[in-house]
């Protein structure tokens, strides 16, 4: 946090106190904002969003999303994104026990997904399986906020659900790409455990599917126009509304108006 | 060596991380009072809790747990929701065979710690979590309630 921020200064704005509060705010909830949006992404270091091309091919994009269809369908995908308690198994069964969904998404107590599920996959057939997040049960489903269920949906609706942020976590396409390649409980899935069966295609396959629908405008039908930006990430999303609130705090800041004529 | 409080005690144990804390409890420490049922978190009779919340130990690494507080039922009773749920055990007689009961009891504990005031329903999906094979669901449900009337 910029020093200044952090030095006791006077503030005698209420706007500039609250524009300071929320700052230190968002700064603690920062890496809680994953678990917020019910992602697990790990911190995305490294990862590099897909740009769309110059020369965007809209029937390539729709094949690839034909492709990432058959893993988004697949029950290791499908179980927890529904309307409400998750499914289980590959035959997609009502969860045992009755657990529900909870408004972040991990259960409610006192039965939580942490209940069962632990840190580890099980190497015993029919036991829950379990995910590592910073040493802690890492397990849920999409929050109630943002419940992103795909139950009866494919092809365009599908598709559709999937990129709108209004429906998708609030995601830009280039978080939704680093949710779907980076994310460690997706990689799950391809990693189920004994007696679970993978998704059709291997998870480098999908990876390339979803950079290949991204690259040619993210298209989810025939007639509507291609997606020409792929939005902002995480980190730069966040960091927009830093500045946002620094600039507010600043603006009504004298002794900052002073110093910075 | 891995350091936790168990049952506010500190613990340490020199074992795997990926040993579960069931084992840890029993083979380790000699506290049997935490059951092995089905050793894959589906029968419940292994609960306990882990700060403050009921995990399943079969299936829960030790290492995951570290600088946590584990709870078991040696000492569930220590607090006055875990007395008010083992003097209504006593009082329906809810035991048969006995095998499920620590579990039951941990998850009932759990149940009134998040839910003081369970509705019939609250009480038999939370409790729907713990298998009893001799069948004494409708004495463990009766006494989750009247615990829940004792504390209120």
């Amino acid at each position: 946090m910029d020093v200044r921020f952090a030095s006791a200064v006077s503030w005698p704005s209420p706007c500039a106190m609250a524009c300071t509060a929320a700052l230190g705010l968002l700064a603690a909830l920062a890496p809680a904002h994953a678990a917020g949006t019910g992602d697990s992404s790990n911190s995305g270091g490294g990862f590099q969003p897909t740009p769309i091309s110059a020369t965007p091919d809209r029937q390539a994009g729709l094949a690839a999303f034909a492709q990432m269809e058959r893993v988004l369908l697949h029950p290791r995908c499908l179980n927890c994104h529904v309307p409400n308690a998750p499914l289980q198994g590959d035959f997609s069964r009502v969860h045992y026990p009755p657990v529900q969904r909870g408004a972040d998404g991990k259960g409610v107590a006192p039965l939580q997904c942490a209940t069962c599920h632990s840190t580890a996959n099980s190497p015993l057939p029919h036991a829950p399986p379990g995910l590592d997040t910073d040493g802690r049960p890492g397990w849920h489903m999409p929050p109630e906020h943002m419940k992103m269920s795909w139950i009866g949906l494919k092809g365009a609706a599908l598709c559709k659900v999937l990129r709108e942020p209004e429906t998708n976590g609030k995601r830009s396409l280039a978080m939704l790409e680093q949710h779907m390649v980076t994310d460690h409980l997706v990689a799950w899935g391809w990693q189920p455990g004994p007696g679970r069966t993978l998704p059709p295609l291997d998870k480098t396959a999908f990876d390339e599917q979803v950079r290949a629908w991204i690259r040619n405008g993210a298209p989810c039908d025939a007639t509507e126009p291609l997606r020409r930006s792929i939005g902002t990430m995480k980190a730069d999303a966040t960091r927009e509304v830093v500045d946002h609130l620094r600039a507010l705090a600043a603006n009504n800041d004298p002794t900052a108006s002073r110093s910075q004529p | 060596m891995i350091s936790f409080r168990l049952n506010g005690q500190p613990q340490q144990v020199d074992v795997p991380g990926d040993t579960p804390v069931l084992w840890v409890l029993r083979d380790t420490l000699g506290m049997t009072g935490t059951k092995f049922g089905c050793g894959i978190a589906v029968c419940g009779a292994c609960t306990v809790h882990i700060d403050g919340q009921q995990r399943r130990a079969c299936v829960t690494p030790i290492e995951s747990v570290a600088g946590q507080q584990i709870t078991t039922i040696e000492a569930v009773g220590g607090d006055r929701i875990g007395q008010a749920v083992q003097e209504a055990w006593v009082k329906h007689d809810v035991v048969q065979c006995g095998y499920c009961q620590s579990g039951q009891i941990m998850a009932a504990v759990a149940l009134l710690s998040a839910n003081p005031k369970p509705s019939d329903a609250d009480i038999d999906a939370a409790m729907s979590a713990n298998l009893c094979r001799c069948g004494t669901y409708v004495r463990i449900h009766a006494a989750v309630k009247d615990a829940a009337l004792a504390l209120a």
